[in-house]
This record gives C-alpha cells, structure tokens and sequence, in this order.
C-alpha cells in the first residue's frame, strides 16, 4: 500500500489554519521530491485537535494533531523520511488509538474524514449509491417505505417524528407533482453537525434525497441551506453534478422512468426558517413566516404541493439502512428509535467536536468518555441539549440515556444535536437569558405570544441579571412561559420557554440568589459582581493601561487599585494581570 | 368520508361542511369567539393574533387551541367559555396591549367623574353642532345646563392642551352647547312602560339623574323633596349669580316633561316614611343629599350671628333675611365659602374669608377665587380662627384668629399648617359664617330603618342599602360632593336599579357601563416636548360682567360664549382620544376579559404618525400586526402596505418606510376598513373628527364606477361615511362620491320660445331620469347624450372564472375594486373600449367599464357632438369644458359639479337622496335606495317641470 | 448613490439569469447583494419591475433576512458569534472589546469605512469557541492580545 495523507478540510479545520499546514505540506513535499497523495477529507469529529493529519503507510495510520506549519517539516523529515513517526504532536498510531472515538459508533458520519468529499468515486468506493441501485431494480416505492419504517429512524431535526410514517404521508397524498426539501439551514448556535455532514459527505445526503423522491413519488427537490456554509454549498454543487454526470440524478435514473431534480437553496439568515412551512415560504421568496397546521406539508406543502421535509442528518442516514436492511439499522439504538446520533460537543469540554454514538448512551459517556470531562478539571454545572428550543440538564441527569422520550421528560429535547457542556463558572440566568435573547431576536413577529410574550419574557430576565427582579417577576415569567408554550403559533414560539423552563426547574436556587441576595453566584452578571485587586499585585500598571475608562489607579511597583465608580466591570484588568491578582465577587 | 360532519359546541350539536374550520362554524352559529386576523373571505386562516382560542376534545386528547387553523372533525367537542380560554385570551390581549400605544379615550373623559364624552362634544361644537353636542352629554347626564355653568371641571385639569398653553374651557363649551339647546331641548325617546315604579326621595343633582335614566328604561318615576322646589342644592345652595334659576327651572321643566311625577314640601321622617314608600313603588332611591352644616367645636360657636355656611345659602335661597350687621367673618376656603362671602357681599356687607393654608391649597376653583377677590371679598389665608368673640345678647364682635405658617406634609400631602407660636390677630365683625363643610343626616336615615356607616348612609357595591329595593347615590352616600360627581353615581346606581327590577341585581357589575368608559389603553407620559410643535392660540376667556356691576345683584355673572368663540375654542382640541373606539375591536376584547394594559407591561417602540394620506391615517403605535391590511392589499394584487422587520420590531409599513400618501392606489380605504383597530383609520370628512359611533341608516349602491358596489351608508351628526357591504370599496366609492349639497338654485328658467333643448347625462343617472330626460328632449326638439362606452355582453361569473382576462389600460383606475373581481389579469388589450375581455372566439364578451355607474348604451345615447347648441341641458354632471352653448341649464346634486358657465343651477336629489334603477358593466340591474331625506321633489318631477316652463 | 440608469442596467444583467417568478426573489436579492455590497432602493425598483411584485413586499423580505444590507458596508465584514458555545466561552467580552477597539457599536461601520462589526448566531465552530469571522476567514480561541493582533493585521497599517 502506497502511502498517503489526509488533510482535515472541513470549516472547522480551515478556520484552524488548515490552509496553512497543506501549504508548508506541499512545499515540503516539493522540496523533498515525494510523491505522495494528499488527500483533504471532511471533518473527522476530533474539532479541537485541528489541524489534523493523517498519514496512512503499510503500518496503518497516524494522525498529527493541533499542527502549526513549523511542525510539517518535522513530520516530513522524521516520520515520511526516516519513517519515524514524529511523537510530539502524533496522537493515535495503530499502536495507541486516540479514545475519543471509544464508544463512538459511525453511521452518518463514515465516511466524514475518509474519503475525499468532492469525489463521487470514493463515495462510490466506500459503496455509495450501491442502495439506490438496489432499491430502484429491487424494491418498489413502498418497500422503501416500508424499510425506513422498520429501521425505526426518527427525524434527526428535533421533534422526532419517525420518519418512514411521515413518508407515508407524502406518498398517500393525491398529486402528480410533489417536492422533497432538505432542511439544511441548520440555526440552533452551537450545533454544527448538518455542516460537517455535507462537508464531509455530501452525496450520502443526495442519495438519501434521491431514496426518498423515489419513496414517495416526487419529482423534484430543495436543500435549503445555509449561506453561512459556503464550503457546504459548493460541495453540494458539485455533488450534484458528479451526480447527474453518473445518472444518479437528472431524468431517467440509472435507465428507468424515474426522474429527479434537485436544487440548491441558499438562506437568507432567518432561525425560523428551520420551521417546516417557514422554509418553504422562503423558497417561495415569502418572507420565512410560519403559517398554521394544517393543512401539513405532506397535503399541502411547497408551491401548494405534497411536500416531504427532512433534516440533513435524517437523509444521509437513509442509504445505509437501504444498503444495510433495516434490521441492522434498528438493532443500533434504542427500543423506541434505531441508528445512531451525532452531537455536536462542545463549551467547557475538553474534547469537542463531532460525536457519532448509539441513540440511548448515557450523556457521561458521551460528556465523560468521549469528552474527557471538564474543560480545567472544574466542577460540571449542566448540560445544555437541543439549543433555543431544549434545556438545560443537571449533574443529576448524567446517567440519562439520550433519546427522544427520557430527554422530553427532562425538559430538555434532543434537538438537531448541539450538546454544550457548562461548568460552575457558568450562570444559568444567564444562559436561559442568552437563549431567550436568541428567540426573541429571531422570532419572525407574526404571532402575539412568540412576538411580545418573548421579549416580556426578555425583559424579566434582563431585571434578574441586573438585580432589580422580584418574586412576582418569578410568577410572570413562569405564567408567560406557559401561555407562550401552549398557544404559540409554531414551533419556535412553542419551544422557546424551555430553556427559562429548565432553569427554573433545577436551577431555582441561581435565580433565587439573583432576586434575593442580588447575587450571582457564577460571577457572571455584570450588574452583580465587583472586581478588586489582591494585595498580590506587584504594580506592573498593565491593567490600568488596558482599563478603558481608567479606573484603575496606583503607582509602578505597588498595589493597584479599582475605582468602583468608574468600573464597568469589562474585565480587561484581569485578561492582562499577569499573577492573577485580580478577584471577582 | 362522510359528506357532513357533527359536532358539538358547548354541549350542542352543529352541523358543518367538511373544510370548515372551528371558527367558521361557531361564527355561522352565532357562537362569539373573538378574532383580530381572521379575514371571512380568505380562504387560508392567517393565525397570527391567537385570541380566537377554544377548547378543543377529540381523538388527539383535549387541548386549548386556536380555532381559526382548526379543522372542524366529525365528533370534535368544544368548549368556548372555559376559565382557562378566557385566561388564554385575556393573556393574548394583555400582550397585545402591551406594544399598542394610544389613547382610547381622552384624558378629560377619563377624568370625568360622569364620564361626559367631553372629546366627542367639542367635536361637535367645532362642527357647529350644539345640538348634537347635548345629545352626547344628555347619554350621560341630563343636568349640561346645570354642569354647563357650576361644575367644578376637574376634566380641565387634565387636558392635554395644557401642555401647548392652556387647558380648552370645557365647561364654558358645555355651557354655550346645554343653553343653546334650552328653548326646544333634544329629549330622548321613551321605551314602552315597564310597570315597574320607583319612588326618589330627594330631586338634586342625583335625584334627578337617576329619575332620569330610569325613566329611559320605561320605569314610572316619582320624586319626593322637603323643599318648596326641585332642584336640590343646584337650587339652595348654588347663588344664583353662578347658576341662574331660570336656567336650571327648564333643566328640570324638561325632565319632567319626560313623565316624571314630583311631590314638592314632603320631608322624609316627617311628611313621608319608608316602610309606605315601599308600599308604593317597587323600588326606592334614597338621595336625600348632605343638608346639614358642620359646626366646629370653636369657643363662641354659639353665639347669635354664627351661622353655618350651607344654612345661610338655604336661607338666601329660600328667601329668607338673615342677620349679618354689616361685617362678615366666612370660615373656610371651598367653593361653599365663596358662594357665602360673594352672597353676603351681594348683600352689601364687608366680607372677609378666614382660611387656615394658604391660596394654592384652597379647595375651591381658582376662578372662583379670583372673581371673589374682584368682587372685594378680602381673603386671610393661613389665618385660623381660634375663639369667637361677644355676647348672648349683642352677638358676635370680633374673631380671635392664630396666624399660621406651612409646615410638614400631612396625610393628604399637602404641607401642614401650624400655629405660629403667639401671633394672633382680631378682627372685628359683626357676623360669622362657618363653611366648612356640611352632612347627611343620618338620624333621619336611622329612623327610618336604614344602616349608616360613619358619616354616610351605608351601601354596597350595587348601591344597595340594607333595605331589600331601597337603593341610595349622591351626597347622601359620598359625603358632599359636587354635581358631577352626584350625576355620575347616580346614573350607575339607576343602572343597578334597573337591574334590580328586572330581577337581575346579580349581574349587575359597575364596570358594565359606567367608570372605566375606554380607559384601559393610554399614555400618560406626554410631556410638552411632544407638544412642541403646536401653535399657541390661547384659551378663550368666558366673559363676565364688570365687578363692579355685578356685585350689586345677584344675576348671572357670565355672559356665555358667542357661537363664533365657541366654535374657535372647541377647535383647539388635540383630539386625543382615538377615532375608531367605537369600532376597535381590540378595545371591544380589551373590555370584554378585563385585560389590563399593564399585566405585561414593557418597551414599547413610538412610531410618528403618517399623516400624509388625504384620507385614511396611519398610526403604527396601535397596530396589533393582525396583517389584515397586509392581505387585503395583497388580494388587490397590490401591494401598499407589508411586514417589515421580524420579532418585536416588526411594523407594518409601505416600502422603505415610504408615507402613505405615496401610494398610487385607490384601495387604501379598504384597509382602514380592514384594520380592526386605529392603526389605520379612515379621516371623517367633518372639520373636527370625533369619537363619534357611526350607525347604519340605510344600503344603496356606489355610483362611483360601472360595478356598482352595495354600500352601507353610517351616518352621525349629518356627517356620512361609506362603508362596504361585502368585500371592498375604492377610494372613489368611500371618499370621492359622498355629495356636497348644492345650496340654492340660481338664475331663472326662461321660457324656450321654440329653442331646441339637448341634455348631457352623466353615468350616475338612474334609467327612470334618463326616461324622463329622453321624453324631455324628445319633445323639445333635441337629443339625449351621454358618455358613451359598449354594452357589456358578459356577467361577473364569466370573468371570475375567466383563464385569461384582457384589461384596458386604465380601467383599474376607474373600477379599482375590479382587481379584486379580476383574480388573473393576463394582457392589456389595445382596444380603446375601456373595457375588461375575456378572451375568446371572434366575439370577446366584455364588460364595459365607464366613469358611473349606469349603462347608458342601452337607451341609444350618443356621444356629445362637437357644435353650437341652443339650449343644453347638463344633468347631474359637470359642464363639460369646451362645449358651445348659448344657453347652459345645470341640474346638480353636488356642488363640486356646479360650474360657472351654466345660466341656470337647480338643485337635485343625490344618489343617496334618489331611487331608481341603473344596470352595472355586468349587466346587473341595481336598485338604489334613497337612503338620506331630502327636501326636492323626485328627481323626475324636476324634469318634468322643466318640460312644462 | 447611484446613477439610476446605471443601476437599472447593473442590476438587468445580474438579475436576467433568473427567471422572472417570485421564487427568484430570494436569490435575485443574493445576487445583487454580492455585485453591489448591498441593496440600494434603486436596485430594488428594479426588481420590483422585473418580478412584477410589489416593492414593498421586496423590502418586507429585505427586512425579514438578516443577511440582507440596505446600507453599504466597510472593507472588512468582522462578524462576532455568538452561539451557544461562544457565549459561554465570552463572546459577550469579545465583542465589547472588538467595540472599543474600533471605536463602533455593533451594526454599525467606522467612519473611514474599514470595518464594519456585526453579531452573528453562530458560525459552526463551536469547538474554537470564542471565534469571529473577519469577511471569509474564522479566528478562533480568542484572547484580548490574539483579538488584537487579528484586527491590527486587517488595518494594513501593522498597528
């Protein structure tokens, strides 16, 4: 086996500096006369250690991690020339695997950082589009249907309704002209996992696409995307070319009368438009306002038509249940819902990054395990699931197996798969705040509970992190989630309370402290925290130089001190203090 | 599926199509659910308020949701009056108000303790409207002549007008508008007897009140009163200086003649008893009032010559001599006090008022003061009087009096006055009158049977006393007050009467009608920043007769506005309170859940308002962001107005925030129309815009334009407005086609002498004038013209269901509402028949769009020719501009039509005066109504009477 | 501004690719935020012909799209994210920082029109957490000094 090198080139990886590794990499190979294959793949989930490479000799692999372009040289020399693997920045060889992928299970994501994501011959290496043969000269639409039922999948967008029933529908609904959409405008901040998936491997999600028009009969089809995602973007353009080349799209697929469109959307930034019938008005060139349900889109969707939606997620995981049966799929997971779920891990973790794991794994093993734990060795505060829409889950909740029912009952929801780990220097007034603040901002304004409920909602908690709550506010703000829960008009109104819900439900005591005492107890909210300076200062005056409103006096080589009056509590003094000598209270 | 479906509401069955939504089955049923964006044509439910929700049981579990974008299932329960659905929409109202900024009603009306539509009657004084004026006031009280001139005129306090210079003088508007109306009072009409009677002890200001509107609910009604005439202390204890008895005997003349039964001279516990009262009506109201003057506990009290305040005005009033000598001490500084120093000093003596704070902290009216002062009344403030001097037998001669000084703030705030330690001055006199308050009394009361509280006859919430049927307001029950705050509590307690003998006490609330009119929407924190821009015209003084002639009689001291002045001084209303509170539907909900505008409050964002559009105002700050205008323009195929921005900072505006006026569609009335609040709200073509609730008095068609679209015609205080019977109605059709009356005709008909007479016809012109104008011109010699079009050969079904329809260039602009009518405008045709095609085989069928609303084609008219006529008659349109006539008669309707050129102008009845015929560009024969009276003969006898000269 | 005979031709011969339907809109608006840095209300006009919908509609979808400009930007677009991850990781600090910085408010473009400051929701790089976006490139693991030295590189003057 020839050797060659893989070079993680997802958002994430550039956004390291991956650009600058595979250009000191090509120098140096240059120089030295290699010809070796460099390959850029996806992201390989270890987001933390990028930039990543990985070099596969007749040994096996070795993967070089946190690279900065000096140590691609030494690689070069030491490992591709003297064959010597070069330790300081190796961490996984075929001796010592990395343990960040124990436990982790690699569904969706096989392919993501093996195989070029610009190359339909490596998807098709790797088996790709063998399931779209298959079920086009084995199975009829409803087979499919039927599979995607016993697979037990369930949508990977948030509110897990399974998959094969929704299918159904869109296929017992009368018409001739149906749509499928791709719901790739992935909104929820701190998920990441439908980039990475179309980055990595773009036509596990056309295939799946492609699987599910021929399910259900549609003829044409959306992916809205993000425009946030360029790299996405361009790599589904050219899926979708390499596709159409090879006959897997475009009319008469693979020679039978069936025939299939797809079309790239790009969004326009709207959060809401994650909601069903709120994307389809914005690819109808509608502003991205829900409407109500019903009529469903599977009776009435996209330009009036049956319209099935599924996340990008829920499409890519649908040629391998085709390619690998149901039973297979449905044998992975829980008892209620089959495959696996990537999650995005990230906050105070000290091993973030694309996780694949078995629907039903405990969130320690997944924050613990595959996480390495806290960020700093602290202590673990909460962990926030499913984004604006989910909640936050308490040390209490880490033995809860993650699926769609435990995780409903806990106030939280699985969401699309942002898992964001907090520790003690978090504030969950804060944090419930921050998400609120989120809704609020992108609440498309239509309906009165989401459009003024929201930002009252708001308001509340602004007065709790500036102290000036009271009890009264508690009931408010509990009543006001509760109407806005229950009468809102689609599911971003609906969802919204849940992380003040949660907060509320385990963190009572914070805002309790907040109300009462005027206290955070995280030392998080400005309005509730003083910094001072420690009798350990040694009177460097960095901080008075960097203090923006000069409040911080003392002569050279003495002790500093803070103007109270004048602070406003930036916290730049202490980013500088180079002997940590200024304290938070 | 079956082909109906059954379910149940509020645990009746109701059957429906399928497809129907819950809503639309309640609303078919007559079952209420509130709606702000529900829009009946549309097919697609817009679910944006959320108020409409209900409670909902069905396979899927019971649940409270919106009923609009439910579908209505076969089995399907639901319950719309749950306490859990009316917290779920109160909730969505209280969030709604939250962001919504505006006045419903105006400060002074809010302030008002009878809650007088103060806004509404200066807009009508403005008008030139006294009468409507009083007709407003007389909902609320009958005594405008009383108020008009005593009334203490708290509402001025509160006027915004104050914050540009002065308040507007409200009470002197009321004053001009009660005595105008005093010769042939406006009376309202009597409802059918009830059988019911109910016996009033007491004829004042509350006694009256609730004799009053009781009668208005058909009740027999009896007043009893102790004093020789009614009138109460409007009559005793208000000098007739301030309120002329002549005036206020047609006050109570007029309410008498409503059927009102009074005994006069019959004292209660004494002449009259409860217990036989009640024998003889079937319920009481007791407003016996607060008739007895409070005596300190001051040494010398009871000396001769001391007397109290109210006792002396009694004794004035009733004809009486009292004692004075020639000096007189006055105890106090209310507005008692000055009617007692002004009295005395109408009879000639020294006065001096002794009062122990200072001038600011007087109750009494700072006119009142002043005028006391003119009049050389002296006035010791901060001077309290400690020890009356004299003897038993000569009386008093002098008052010791403490001089005092401001200290801290006591309970009622205001600084405390204080003795300052041995100053005290004498002053001689030879009387002194304590008026310092006055009481009910209650011994009498107890007598008969009736509970007390402290200083008051005791009542409940329902203004009932202890005594099943007996009722009590006014003095008797507050302690003494003035006379607006006595007619306003007893026109809530004549309420809760009426209630009481319908059998219904129970639910009776006073919310119903009475305290919180519309006040649940407003802002209070104006400042006069916000009135910067305001030209200062300053507050018209009420004339008064010189000081020095008036403190010599005791006639009337104010000498009442000029109409002119009146007019002037009720322009200066800043209108505050909002236009369409009667049609606000938000105010409707708001009222009927008692949300509060506070429950959620928070930021709210101040949009400027767009005044730019002739017609229709745009104020973002009491939208509600139902989208109802949006989807109207929408349905239009326009697009004046739509969302902008998302979450909290969505508004709805035309493009770039562009102003209204901008617009080039004649459709924006239709989104007043639409707008179920006042974010967008129609400007009333009247000089003053008011309040005012417009009421239906009739349908006709529009003559607009060739559709010929139903109207229903409002109508208030003689001003009219359009507004759509089904679907919409153009700018024209609202705005442009309500006529001007011509005033007088003019010139003088000749006789013809053999001259040939032609006649132009306008389109409005009904097929039975344009019969008579034919013969007319037949007989005459000459020919019938008009603007000629095509006849339509297609119906209104045709072009809805049309493919492909072909429009001429400018028809829209003449039919706008046709873009409605039209869902799919394929082409423009180039034909010059304004006209909509539909496409088609070698013969298009077409409609034919002209600028009114009867096909004349049919009766053979041609076009005007270009020559000399003779004599040509222009009927009920303009003079068209480059005609040759040696002779010009004009028959007009509206006097925007009246042209110069014509010799003769004879009015005629417009088309909302008219009745007749006229068929539309669809063929569709439409009747008009005359829907307004008018004092002309039928248009049809005019032209005949022309034929006949 | 521009020339509205300019940018009537501009704008034809970007949007002409598109078919003239309302699902155009959106991307029609894209593209001519790409040619021309943002959308002037001429442009818009123009769409408004072309698509035969009304103009106000057009800015009611303007508005409704955060990644719609009707106001031009500076040279450099320095996008501060805010997602979840970020937030916990200080994007609050990063931001005021970035303000003080450069002297602006978020929303807002300094005076001599170099840089322009926006918060985004998040940019998907949660693991680099706290990151900003200065036009294509992401920064990621940011302090105050590493937020610095990225800004001064973008004001060419090496300051």
């Amino acid at each position: 086996m020839s050797t060659k090198i893989l070079l993680g080139y997802a958002s994430c990886g550039i956004a390291a500096g991956a650009d600058a590794v595979e250009g000191a990499l090509r120098t140096g190979l240059k120089e030295h006369d290699l010809d070796i294959e460099v390959r850029r793949v996806g992201c390989v989930g270890m987001c933390h250690r990028e930039p990543l490479m990985e070099i596969h000799d007749d040994r096996g692999a070795f993967v070089y991690a946190d690279l900065e372009e000096e140590d691609v040289e030494k690689i070069i020399s030491s490992h591709l020339l003297k064959n010597v693997p070069y330790q300081d920045k190796l961490i996984s060889s075929p001796e010592r695997s990395y343990d960040y992928f124990h436990g982790q299970k690699k569904i969706v994501l096989q392919n993501s950082g093996v195989i070029d994501p610009e190359s339909i011959d490596e998807y098709m290496a790797q088996g790709g589009y063998e399931a779209l043969k298959k079920a086009l000269t084995e199975m009829s639409p409803g087979d499919v249907i039927e599979e995607i039922k016993a697979s037990k999948l369930r949508g990977r967008g948030g509110a897990g309704f399974p998959t094969g029933l929704k299918w159904q529908f869109a296929a017992d609904a009368p018409g001739d002209k149906k749509y499928v959409i791709c719901n790739a405008d992935e909104g929820d901040p701190g998920a990441f996992m439908d980039r990475s998936i179309l980055e990595g491997d773009p036509h596990a999600v056309l295939e799946g696409m492609i699987l599910g028009a021929y399910a259900i009969g549609a003829d044409e089809a959306y992916i809205y995307c993000r425009a946030e995602y360029p790299l996405a973007l361009k790599r589904l353009d050219i899926g979708i070319e390499q596709a159409m080349d090879k006959g897997f799209l475009g009319d008469n697929i693979c020679g039978t009368d069936f025939s299939f469109h797809i079309h790239v959307k790009e969004g326009a930034g709207a959060f809401v438009c994650g909601e069903e019938t709120a994307l389809m008005h914005s690819i109808e060139g509608e502003r991205g306002m829900p409407r109500p349900r019903p009529p469903f889109p599977a009776q009435k969707g996209l330009f009036g038509k049956p319209t099935n939606i599924n996340n990008v997620e829920t499409w890519a995981n649908i040629p391998w249940i085709i390619r690998n049966g149901a039973q297979e799929y449905a044998s992975v997971g829980s008892e209620k819902s089959g495959g696996t779920k990537v999650f995005a891990l990230a906050g105070k973790i000290k091993r973030g990054g694309l996780v694949e794991v078995p629907i039903g794994t405990p969130l320690r093993e997944i924050i613990y395990g595959i996480g390495g734990g806290i960020d700093g060795d602290v202590e673990f505060k909460a962990v926030q699931l499913g984004g604006p829409s989910g909640g936050c889950l308490p040390a209490e909740y880490l033995d809860t197996p993650v699926d769609y029912e435990t995780l409903t009952e806990a106030g939280a929801i699985m969401g699309s798969g942002g898992m964001i780990v907090m520790d003690v220097g978090d504030c969950m007034v804060n944090v419930a705040r921050y998400f609120l603040d989120f809704t609020q901002q992108e609440s498309c304004g239509k309906c009165t509970f989401c459009r003024v409920g929201t930002k009252r909602m708001l308001e509340i908690l602004d007065r709790f992190t500036q102290g000036k709550g009271s009890k009264e506010d508690i009931d408010m703000l509990k009543e006001l989630a509760s109407h806005i829960k229950a009468y809102s008009l689609c599911g971003l109104g609906q969802t919204a309370p849940n992380p003040v819900l949660t907060t509320l439900r385990y963190f009572d005591h914070e805002y309790v402290s907040h109300i009462e005492e005027q206290t955070c107890p995280a030392g998080v909210c400005r309005e509730l925290i003083t910094f001072s300076i420690t009798d350990s200062c040694v009177g460097c005056t960095r901080c008075a130089r960097e203090c923006p409103t000069s409040a911080i006096k003392g002569e050279p080589k003495s002790v500093h001190v803070i103007d109270q009056e004048q602070c406003i509590k930036c916290g730049a003094c202490q980013d500088v203090c180079p002997v940590n000598a200024v304290e938070v209270e | 599926m079956s082909q109906e479906i059954t379910m149940k509401i509020d645990g009746k069955e109701y059957r429906c199509a399928p497809g129907s939504s819950v809503l639309d089955v309640c609303r078919d049923n007559g079952i209420f659910i509130p709606t702000l964006c529900e829009i009946e044509h549309l097919p697609e439910p817009f679910g944006g308020c959320r108020v409409c929700l209900v409670e909902v049981s069905g396979p899927r579990g019971t649940m409270i949701t919106t009923s609009c974008d439910t579908p209505a299932a076969d089995g399907m329960e639901i319950r719309t009056e749950t306490p859990e659905i009316m917290a779920g929409r109160r909730a969505s109202i209280e969030l709604l108000l939250s962001e919504h900024t505006g006045d419903c009603a105006a400060p002074c009306t809010r302030e008002c303790p009878a809650s007088l539509d103060i806004q509404g009657y200066l807009a009508y004084i403005a008008r030139g409207l006294p009468g409507e004026a009083v007709k407003l006031i007389k909902e609320k009280s009958p005594l405008a002549i009383s108020l008009g001139r005593a009334c203490f005129a708290p509402c001025e306090e509160e006027c915004r007008r104050t914050l540009v210079e002065d308040p507007i003088s409200i009470r002197q508007e009321k004053q001009y508008a009660a005595e105008v109306d005093i010769e042939s009072p406006w009376i309202p009409g009597i409802p059918s007897e009830t059988g019911k009677s109910v016996g009033i002890i007491g004829g004042g200001p509350a006694g009256l009140t609730a004799a009053y509107f009781l009668r208005l609910k058909g009740h027999k009604v009896k007043i009893y009163d102790m004093m020789p005439e009614l009138g109460g202390m409007m009559r005793y204890g208000i000098p007739n200086y301030r309120l002329p008895k002549d005036l206020l005997d047609k006050e109570i003349g007029w309410i008498l003649d409503l059927g009102v039964e009074a005994e006069t001279g019959v004292k209660l516990g004494t002449d009259i008893h409860l217990d036989d009262l009640r024998e003889a009506h079937d319920a009481i109201f007791v407003a016996t009032g607060a008739w007895e003057s409070w005596i300190v506990a001051l040494e010398g009290n009871d000396l001769p010559r001391v007397y109290g305040g109210i006792d002396f005005l009694i004794a004035h009033a009733s004809g009486e001599e009292v004692d004075l000598g020639e000096s007189v001490i006055v105890v106090g500084g209310g507005n008692t006090a000055m009617d007692v120093a002004r009295t005395a000093r109408r009879l000639g003596k020294e006065v001096t008022i002794v009062y122990r704070r200072t001038a600011e902290q007087a109750p009494a009216s700072k006119e009142e003061l002043e005028e006391a002062l003119e009049e050389g009344v002296r006035i010791e403030f901060l001077t309290n009087p400690e020890k009356i001097c004299g003897c038993h037998e000569k009386g008093v001669n002098k008052v010791t009096c403490a001089l005092m000084e401001l200290g801290e703030p006591d309970a009622s705030g205001r600084a405390r006055p204080v003795k300052m330690e041995g100053k005290t001055e004498d002053f001689q006199a030879d009387s002194v009158i304590l008026a310092i308050g006055q009481s009910p009394d209650l011994d009498t009361l107890k007598k008969e049977g009736l509970d007390v509280a402290k200083y008051t006859l005791a009542v409940n919430n329902k203004f009932a006393t202890n005594l099943d049927g007996v009722f009590s307001a006014g003095d008797v029950t507050l302690g003494p007050c003035s006379i607006v705050e006595c007619t306003g509590h007893a026109r809530e307690a004549a309420f809760a009467v009426d209630y009481y003998l319908r059998g219904e006490l129970g639910a009776y609330s006073p919310a119903d009608d009475y305290k919180l009119p519309f006040g649940y929407i407003h802002i209070d924190d104006k400042s006069e920043e916000d009135f910067a821009d305001w030209d200062r015209i300053p507050r018209s003084r009420m004339p008064l007769r010189p000081s020095q002639e008036r403190v010599r009689d005791f006639h009337a001291i104010e000498m009442g506005f000029e109409h002119d002045i009146a007019v002037k001084e009720a322009e200066r209303c800043l209108e505050c309170g909002c236009l369409d509170r009667f049609q606000c539907k938000l105010k409707e909900y708001a009222t009927f859940y008692g949300a509060s505008q506070d429950a959620y409050a928070g930021f709210k964002y101040e949009y400027p308002l767009d005044e730019s559009h002739p017609h229709v105002l745009r104020d973002p700050n009491k939208c509600v962001l139902c989208g109802s205008c949006v989807r109207t323009t929408e349905e239009h195929g326009e697009g004046v107005v739509n969302f902008v921005h998302r979450g909290f900072r969505t508004i709805v505006e035309p493009a770039f925030g562009d102003p209204l006026g901008t617009t080039d569609s004649a459709l924006v009335g239709s989104l007043a129309d639409a707008c179920p609040t006042g974010a967008l709200e129609e400007i009333q073509s009247m000089v003053k815009p008011g309040p005012f609730e417009m009421t239906e008095i009739g349908r006709s068609h529009c003559p607009g334009c060739s559709l010929g679209c139903p109207v229903s015609v409002l109508e208030n205080g003689g001003d009219v407005r359009l507004s759509p019977v089904e679907g919409h109605l153009c700018d024209i059709g609202k705005f442009r086609t309500i006529p001007v009356p011509v005033i007088s005709p003019r010139g003088e008909i000749k006789p013809l002498d053999g001259k040939v007479l032609d006649v132009f016809a306008s389109p409005k012109t009904t097929d039975q004038e344009v019969e008579a104008l034919k013969h007319l011109a037949e007989t005459l010699g000459g020919k019938l013209y008009a603007e000629v079009a095509g006849t339509p050969t297609t119906s209104r079904e045709d072009i809805t269901h049309a493919e492909e329809v072909y429009v001429e260039e400018g028809v829209f602009d003449l039919c706008p509402v046709l873009k409605d009518i039209v869902p799919r405008v394929k082409r423009t045709s180039g034909d010059n028949i304004p006209a909509v095609v539909l496409p088609g085989t070698q013969h298009p069928s077409a409609a034919v769009a002209h600028a009114g609303v009867n096909d004349l084609d049919r009766f053979g008219v041609e076009p005007l020719p270009d020559k000399e006529f003779q004599v040509l008659l222009v009927y009920d349109t303009q003079v068209p501009l480059d005609v040759k006539a040696e002779y010009i008669i004009q028959m007009v309707s509206d006097q925007r039509d009246l042209s110069p050129k014509a010799h003769v102008v004879i009015p005629i009845r417009s088309w909302l005066q008219k009745e007749g015929t006229v068929r539309n560009m669809f063929g569709e024969e439409l009747k008009l109504v005359p829907v307004l009276s008018s004092e002309l003969p039928p248009n049809t006898r005019i032209i005949e009477g022309i034929g006949k000269v | 501004m521009m020339d509205p005979s300019e940018a009537k031709k501009e704008t034809l011969s970007v949007i002409e690719r598109y078919e003239p339907k309302d699902s155009s809109l959106i991307p029609i608006l894209q593209a001519c935020q790409k040619r021309f840095g943002y959308l002037p209300r001429e442009v818009m006009e123009e769409i408004s012909l072309y698509l035969n919908m009304p103009l106000s509609k057009i800015y009611g979808v303007t508005t409704f799209y955060a990644q719609f400009r009707l106001e031009p930007l500076g040279e450099h677009l320095v996008k501060v994210c805010h997602g979840t991850a970020c937030h916990v990781r200080g994007a609050d600090k990063i931001n005021e920082i970035l303000e003080n910085e450069l002297g602006i408010k978020s929303g807002d473009t300094t005076p001599c029109g170099t840089f322009s400051l926006e918060r985004v929701a998040c940019l998907g790089c949660c693991s680099l957490a706290p990151v900003i976006m200065v036009d294509e490139t992401v920064h990621g693991n940011l302090d105050r000094d590493k937020l610095k030295k990225v800004i001064s590189g973008y004001r060419g003057d090496g300051q």
